[in-house]
């Protein structure tokens, strides 16, 4: 549909970088991260045209066709679809409990396809904490919070460090505001307390990066609320780059970043800013863009097509500072 | 919560884990005890099992069988007359040699010097019932006052004339008195000093010695023969040259009774090898030049006793191994089930802990951790148990057994649950197709091999192939149910998909998946079902081929289930057959005459023996010799008389050339008949020395020309009967008795073989046992999911009843599939193997070799286990079928 290319996008980049300072390194940094040389160079997450085929009784579902994802260093992001949309499939791989069939995908500087079982082990036990939808499945039902929060410092480093591991739980604990908990089995907890330890047993190893399935799910709104407070502690206080999968689009006024996954392949992003004004008052400003590919190919959402009647063929134009898309008017 | 702890704040891992599930521990323990002790008394029992039967076997033997007698002629090297104490001096050195697996048995050697004669007695005063003087026998024997006392008299000392004491029972029936001067005749006299009653008959010192106890009746060689008495005469050690001079020659004897309590039947090879070298081997030459008496010569009953052991051992091994083998096979099943169990029910916690970071290795460790603290002590315990309940002298393979079972214990849950991550991204299906061909290929190869080799040679030890090819069988049978079940019971569950009923449908369907992801029903329970059906079914056509043909050989050796047998020449007593046919549980009786050394006359046949008639009717006898097997014929070829008046009649097969011929029979009481013979029987049944040349003569003609030979000397019956009640219609008539049923029990009277059966039959029962539990594990494993869907349908609608009919639709096609095939792999065995099965030593007498298929045992085994393995169903399904809807589903359950 993109019918031009973009290859003058880092020229502009440059020209327009002396005359407005702030705005050119927020530009750089966007546009950078499009450029073919140095795709994904600064971000914790890279995934580039991904794809994952699973075959079952001799059919081939193609989960992800071509996926392009960047997650900068510090980032919360939620990745929101509908059911079958690929945003399961896409974080097992993140995991690293499951490999993309094609594509490249990396993850704190590790390349998630050439990792021997030797990498996935580390890769699973140092850069990636993970949390299950299913409350109950993110613990093991026989250890105490505290236990099940030290069992992955446990499986990564045996029983050495004691006193150390014992500080990083009970770090875990305050930031997570649990600590009169951990002493609790997780069948005592309520869903959203299990969710919270699960939360810290994620955060045990202090990985760069930690991955949410559908964390609230199970849990009504209020509780979930807390939840994503608690990533958001997470996320500032502990340093930790967070990619939530949800299906609930209400998710987006929690989050700094939406990306919303479609057949497949990223298909939009809302971002959120809050903007100080010189009258210190905050406000938040949201806008919704579309995601652009390494080849420069757009998904145009569904209904600006609709409402414009746009299908198969459109025409463009480039003016000074952007693009004008217009229906095919030849008919 | 502190943060300045000293231990970690993380959970002991085994503990933790295993404090959460102490059901599942205790059963795990409870499962490895018992497969342990199982595996470490199994080995034990066979020896203990094997040793007390070769002991038994020998004990049966008699006690001079099982000694090594040495002799020699008396007077060693030294020229010199010989004492008691020269022969004390040689037992010594005899004894002392015994140091190796012959050992002198507790009872002591027996020894003396005895004559080779007796010499006849010429006191007119002695008992002489038929005017036969007595016999005297005089023998030197040491030790005699250990085992007799002396009721009168004194025990021979070194007098100038010869002394000699005597039994007092003996000396009583010959007339004979302390202080009798006994007269050999030549001038050779001998004085009874003392007379001595034995301490006890029974013991083995006096077994074989002759009439020392008291006097025996013995008869003179001549025609008629007649009675006399013989006696033996003990002297002192001090004259034992009056031995030479009363028994004209003499020899010393040590007979050395072997302690059978320490023969062990694995070093059987090695004490046949020692027996040989003191049978005319090394060690005869030997103990010659170290007695110092060259003649010395040992002889023994034992290397016969130990062949005709081994020979027997070797025909009931595949009887006793083939058990045990099902055994193992079912309780290896029901161990891999039981780690499939463990590796189904942690699947989300395992998965969750690789997720955190717990690598492969570190998995196993724990894994191993926990199996090691469970399975561990219990497999210790039932080992320990097994080896202190069963005491033998072998360790070895009993604790190695016990250290295999142990392992494959402990490691089958870790590597059930690695296993499969060993070698990701290979297709199992390939694999498995690969390995189910193997299996098929590998059974073919082993039928085709024992098929084309038939009975394997004797003395080759246990026939491996014989043993593991029914199992192979049954492997094969177990592979192919579980190909054929997905197709067999799909079609089933679509039919019943078109008809009204939902339970059948739903049960089928779920009939026709495996538990969880898989696509296919589990091969494990159903493997363990066929290996014990087929194993038992196996095993119990032989037991009965065995009994059913050692009850034929039996009547074919005594000619009918009972018989009495008259002396020559005697009658049964008058209406004793009419009575006897009465008795209970008699039936086929035939009551005839037969008469040995009856002359034909007038036939062309130069020098035609004597031959034996048999006057009986011939419907009754024809019924006889068809259940008796051997002498079968037509009843309808001797009915009725000629027109010549000859009596038509059968001969047996050397008479073959008086076939339809006419000729005459005349009895040694000078009766005469005239008969036509009309065909040809091979041996007829009731003829006692079955190759004499007989005559079957039909009775009523018979009697009818010749009244003479109207009388009844044998009377045989079929039917089980008690021989007491026969014996007693016999009244005075001094008669013998004869039943297959003390024959069978004479012929079954075999402890190695009762050692193998009652191996077999512990065995087949451990097996069903661990199928059960097999069946039972599959049930278990696949609860939670069955629990899941029944409470889904009964959101729907579905009431408690039909829910326990789903349980048993989905569960019983598979058990009773599983029974039928091992049937039918228990009946195909026996089709393909019984050519290479020779029951013959089994049995005890010559049959023919082959195992024939038989329905009845097979099917009684499979009955069982069918009606046991319906009884855990119906219990799954009462305990599971009516749980409350609320209990299964959860929010968030995954199943």
């Amino acid at each position: 549909m993109t019918s031009q290319p973009e290859s003058t996008t880092v020229e502009r980049a440059q020209a327009d970088g002396p005359a407005e300072p702030t705005l050119a390194q927020l530009r750089e940094r966007a546009l950078a991260a499009a450029a073919p040389s140095s795709y994904g160079k600064d971000a914790v997450i890279a995934c580039d045209r991904l794809v994952r085929i699973f075959t079952a009784d001799r059919i081939e579902v193609q989960a992800l066709q071509g996926l392009d994802l960047l997650v900068d260093h510090g980032d919360l992001v939620a990745l929101v679809g509908a059911s079958g949309s690929g945003k399961s499939t896409l974080l097992n791989i993140l995991a690293g409990l499951d490999s993309p069939t094609a594509g490249r995908a990396t993850v704190a500087g590790r390349d998630l396809l050439a990792m021997s079982a030797k990498d996935r082990l580390r890769y699973r036990r140092e850069v990636v904490g993970f949390i299950w939808q299913q409350t109950a499945r993110n613990l093991l039902p026989f250890l105490t919070a505290e236990q099940n929060i030290a069992l992955p410092m446990q499986l990564a480093k045996g029983r050495a460090g004691a006193a150390k591991q014992a500080a990083r739980v009970a770090e875990l604990l305050e930031a997570l505001d649990i600590g009169d908990l951990a002493g609790r089995r997780p069948a005592q907890l309520s869903g959203g307390q299990q969710q919270r330890v699960a939360i810290a047993v994620a955060m045990a190893n202090n990985p760069a990066v930690v991955l949410a399935d559908e964390p609230t799910g199970e849990l009504d709104s209020e509780t979930a609320a807390g939840i994503f407070e608690a990533f958001r502690t997470v996320n500032r206080e502990l340093g930790a780059t967070v990619v939530i999968v949800t299906h609930d689009p209400l998710v987006a006024g929690e989050v700094r970043r939406t990306v919303a996954i479609r057949d497949g392949r990223t298909s939009s992003e809302v971002l959120r800013r809050t903007v100080t004004d010189e009258h210190g008052e905050e406000t938040v400003s949201e806008r919704e863009y579309v995601m652009l590919d390494r080849t420069g190919r757009v998904q145009l959402p569904a209904k600006f097509l609709a409402a414009l009647g746009m299908s198969e063929r459109v025409a463009m134009d480039l003016a000074a500072d952007h693009i004008a898309v217009y229906p095919d008017q030849e008919d | 919560m502190s943060t300045d702890r000293p231990t970690p704040p993380g959970a002991p891992w085994v503990r933790t884990r295993l404090g959460a599930a102490r059901t599942a521990a205790v059963l795990a323990a409870l499962l490895a005890f018992l497969v342990v002790l199982l595996a470490t008394a199994l080995p034990r029992a066979m020896d203990r099992g094997a040793d007390r039967a070769l002991r038994q076997y020998l004990k049966d033997g008699g006690v001079t069988d099982t000694s090594l007698v040495v002799t020699a002629t008396s007077g060693g090297t030294t020229g010199r007359e010989e004492s008691g104490a020269d022969l004390d001096r040689t037992v010594g050195q005899l004894t002392d040699r015994m140091t190796e697996h012959l050992r002198p048995a507790p009872s002591g050697p027996v020894y003396g010097r005895r004559g080779l004669r007796p010499r006849a007695l010429q006191n007119p005063e002695l008992a002489a019932p038929e005017g036969v003087p007595p016999k005297l026998e005089v023998l030197y024997l040491q030790g005699l006052a250990k085992h007799a006392k002396l009721v009168s008299g004194k025990w021979p000392d070194d007098g100038t004339t010869p002394q000699t004491v005597l039994s007092e029972s003996g000396a009583r029936t010959l007339g004979a008195k302390v202080g009798t001067v006994l007269n050999g005749g030549g001038g050779l006299g001998m004085t009874v000093v003392g007379l001595y009653a034995v301490d006890d008959p029974a013991d083995p010192y006096w077994t074989g010695m002759g009439c020392l106890v008291s006097a025996c009746s013995e008869y003179t060689a001549g025609k008629p023969p007649y009675q006399y008495w013989e006696v033996g005469g003990l002297i002192g050690p001090n004259q034992l040259e009056v031995v030479g001079s009363w028994g004209e020659e003499a020899e010393n004897f040590w007979r050395l009774p072997v302690d059978i309590d320490r023969l062990r039947n694995d070093q059987l090879a090695d004490i046949q090898t020692e027996t040989a070298a003191y049978v005319g081997g090394t060690t005869n030459v030997e103990l010659a030049y170290r007695t110092g008496r060259p003649a010395l010569r040992i002889t023994s009953g034992l290397p016969e006793l130990f062949e005709q052991a081994q020979a027997e051992q070797a025909a009931a091994a595949p009887l006793a191994a083939i058990g045990p083998a099902g055994a193992a096979g079912v309780a290896a099943v029901v161990l891999c089930l039981a780690a499939a169990l463990g590796n189904d029910r942690r699947t989300a916690e395992l998965r969750l802990l690789a997720a955190r970071g717990a690598s492969r290795a570190g998995l196993l460790r724990r894994l191993l951790g926990e199996s090691a603290v469970t399975t561990l002590p219990a497999a210790v315990l039932g080992g320990a148990l097994a080896l202190m309940l069963l005491p033998t002298f072998r360790w070895g393979n009993a604790v190695l057994a016990g250290t295999l079972v142990t392992l494959f214990t402990l490691l089958s849950l870790p590597l059930r649950v690695v296993a499969p991550q060993l070698r990701p991204g290979r297709r199992p299906g390939r694999r498995r197709l690969v390995a189910e061909l193997l299996v098929l290929v590998v059974t073919a190869a082993a039928v085709f091999e024992l098929r084309r080799r038939g009975v394997s040679a004797a003395n080759q030890g246990v026939d491996v192939l014989l043993i593991v090819a029914p199992l192979l069988l049954a492997l094969s049978g177990a592979l192919l149910l579980v190909r054929l079940q997905p197709v067999t019971v799909g079609a089933l569950a679509r039919w019943t998909g078109r008809r009204p009923g939902l339970v059948g449908f739903l049960g089928l369907a779920r009939a026709t998946r495996g538990t969880g992801e898989q696509a296919r029903p589990s091969v494990l329970p159903l493997l363990a079902l066929v290996l014990a059906v087929t194993t038992a079914g196996f095993g119990a056509t032989l037991v009965s081929a065995v009994d059913g043909q050692r009850h034929q050989a039996a009547r074919f050796q005594v000619g009918a289930d009972t018989a009495v047998l008259l002396p020559e020449g005697a009658q049964l007593p008058e209406g004793f057959t009419a009575k006897a046919d009465a008795l209970p549980g008699v039936h086929d009786a035939v009551a005839l005459w037969t008469e040995d050394e009856v002359f034909v006359r007038d036939s062309d046949l130069a020098g035609t023996p004597r031959v034996t008639i048999v006057v009986v009717d011939p419907a009754k006898y024809a019924v006889l010799a068809h259940a008796a097997g051997h002498g079968e014929f037509d009843p309808a070829v001797l009915g009725g008389a000629r027109a010549d008046g000859t009596v038509p009649v059968l001969v047996t097969k050397d008479l073959a050339n008086l076939a339809g011929a006419k000729f005459g029979l005349r009895t040694q009481n000078g009766d005469d008949l005239s008969v036509t013979a009309r065909g040809i029987v091979d041996t007829p049944a009731t003829v006692a020395g079955s190759r004499s040349s007989a005559v079957i003569v039909p009775a009523g003609p018979a009697i009818a020309q010749t009244p003479a030979l109207g009388h009844v000397n044998r009377w045989y019956a079929l039917g089980a009967t008690d021989p007491a009640g026969v014996t007693a219609l016999l009244g005075k008539t001094s008669a013998e008795v004869r039943t297959s049923a003390a024959v069978t029990a004479a012929l079954a009277h075999n402890p190695l073989q009762g050692s193998a059966e009652r191996m077999f039959w512990v065995s087949v029962v451990a097996a069903v046992g661990f199928a059960l539990l097999a069946v039972l594990l599959a049930l278990v494993r696949a609860a939670p999911d069955r629990a899941a869907i029944l409470a889904r349908l009964r959101t729907m609608g579905m009431r408690p009843r039909e829910g326990v009919g789903v349980i048993m639709v989905e569960s019983l096609p598979q058990a009773f599939t599983g029974t039928l095939i091992g049937a039918l792999g228990a009946v195909l065995a026996v089709l393909l193997l019984g050519p290479a099965i020779d029951l013959t030593t089994m049995v005890g007498a010559p049959v023919a070799t082959g195992l024939a298929p038989a329905v009845t045992p097979v099917l009684g085994q499979a009955a069982v286990i069918a009606a046991l393995t319906t009884l855990g169903v119906l219990a799954e399904a009462a305990l599971f079928g009516r749980r409350q809807i609320t209990t299964e589903l959860r929010a968030g359950d995954a199943r």
